[in-house]
């Protein structure tokens, strides 16, 4: 059985969702860049995502957590996520109590103690796993590229500028799976609202649109799994700079230009 | 989701102070949303420490990030909770953990106060806040129980749609009208109460 024709405009509420699959959302995300209407309703659904956090329940964080939040942002060592209040000590009223009760009420601060340590060892604990389970995130991802890289096929072109030595784009292009990889370095990263855009440039055709990225700010940018078009003789590519949500055909001068390879 | 109506300080501004460096801008910020983003981080990984750490991540991103936050085309809570939850599905996804969330879904953390306690939002923010869970929880209860499932599972689990289709057994054309139908009767619904929503 065939599935039923969506449009586009049906299928905001998955994109914003996160629930296309990849083909899916790069094919949407084409129409997004060109369009208004799409973009507004992908905004609106994202709201209502937002919302659907308040349904996520009633789970409450410790009370120290706003701030190991402030102390995160200031860079500081995280410490102690202790909820709970250190008991007054005894004041000199107290002095009559029996020596037995001093003991105990001893005992009892050193357990808290002890357990203040222990909740803090193991917060300490829980956020190094988070940093290996996200280094071994980033050490897969580098994998993979590295792999799309090596792989037999590839081509690899280089993007310079006309006027300015500096910034550079290697462009990994396999022909066979119709998919490239940029990797610029000593790109400066563009203004607030600006991007920057990759074009395929046809023999004897207009620029076709491709992703539009942008670098940090150490001037290296990498974007993978770029869609290729079929069935043209690609002669070039090029980078210009645009507004950040793309544009469909140039509206800047071309920063990198260079040829590509014929596959 | 539209910055509590009871405040003068809009969050465009403290996104804005945000930016100029001002950390109690933050601070401002986790008192307004830091519970609902707990919630989505501890509903998507299940555990105390892992949720925390996200909130803990999330925040520093807004802190990083808030220059490039453009107000105005989306509300920063929206941008928060987006935040939250990507990390927690990336969490999640690279310790294959799914299996136990499905369980974990359901349940109130036992180890939290009741909801809502400690917490730092003056009243009338909390207020707003109860009256905004309760239209939501009342949206999500006038879905089918179908579009419900299949909506949960792309936002708390971070399944695709044709995951989802394997996942519940029932063909992909079926799941894809459910989560737009489900998510537009939701939009509608919900259209006053969040930021540019008309309401």
């Amino acid at each position: 059985m065939s599935e039923p024709r969506m449009s586009p405009s049906d299928l905001a509420a998955a994109y914003a969702l996160g629930a296309l699959d990849p083909a899916e959302a790069v094919a949407f995300e084409r129409l997004l860049a060109d369009s208004a209407e799409l973009q507004r309703e992908v905004a609106e659904y994202r709201e209502v995502n937002a919302l659907l956090a308040l349904g996520a329940g009633n789970a409450t964080p410790s009370v120290g957590l706003r701030a190991r939040v402030l102390q995160r942002i200031a860079g500081a060592p995280v410490v102690s996520i202790d909820a709970g209040r250190r008991a007054a000590p005894p004041t000199g009223l107290w002095l009559a109590l029996a020596a037995s009760l001093v003991a105990a009420l001893g005992l009892g601060l050193t357990v808290m103690s002890q357990r203040r340590d222990i909740n803090a060892r193991d917060a300490a604990l829980a956020g190094m796993q988070t940093q290996l389970v996200a280094s071994e995130s980033q050490l897969a991802a580098r994998e993979a590229t590295l792999n799309a890289i090596l792989d037999p096929g590839v081509q690899l072109n280089n993007l310079t500028s006309t006027n300015n030595p500096e910034p550079r784009i290697q462009l990994f292009y396999n022909p066979a799976k119709r998919s490239a990889i940029v990797h610029a370095f000593h790109l400066k990263p563009t203004g607030p609202g600006r991007a920057y855009q990759l074009w395929f440039i046809p023999k004897g055709g207009k620029p076709i649109p491709s992703v539009v990225f942008n670098s940090e700010p150490d001037g290296h940018a990498l974007v993978q799994k770029i869609d290729v078009p079929a069935g043209l003789e690609l002669t070039n590519a090029a980078i210009t700079e645009e507004p950040s949500s793309g544009s469909a055909q140039p509206t800047s001068a071309v920063l990198l230009v260079g040829p590509m390879q014929k596959s | 989701m539209p910055s509590p109506t009871g405040s003068a300080v809009t969050d465009g501004d403290l996104i804005r102070r945000a930016a100029a460096r001002d950390e109690s801008a933050i601070g401002t910020l986790y008192d307004r949303y830091g519970q609902v983003v707990y919630a989505v981080a501890f509903r998507v990984v299940g555990q105390r420490a892992d949720a925390e750490e996200i909130v803990m991540e999330a925040f520093a991103q807004v802190w990083r990030d808030a220059e490039r936050f453009e107000v105005g085309r989306g509300s920063c809570v929206a941008w928060l909770t987006m935040i939250a939850r990507s990390r927690a599905l990336d969490f999640v996804r690279s310790q294959q953990r799914r299996t136990r969330i499905t369980t974990a879904a359901g349940q109130d953390d036992p180890d939290s106060g009741p909801a809502m306690s400690n917490w730092r939002s003056s009243p009338s923010d909390a207020v707003e806040q109860s009256e905004r869970k309760q239209k939501v929880e009342a949206a999500l209860g006038n879905l089918s129980e179908p579009q419900r499932r299949a909506i949960e599972l792309a936002y708390f689990e971070g399944l695709s749609q044709s995951e989802i289709a394997e996942r519940l057994q029932e063909p992909l054309g079926t799941v894809k009208t459910r989560v737009r139908l489900g998510m537009q009767k939701l939009r509608d619904a919900l259209r006053p109460y969040y930021a540019g929503g008309g309401g």
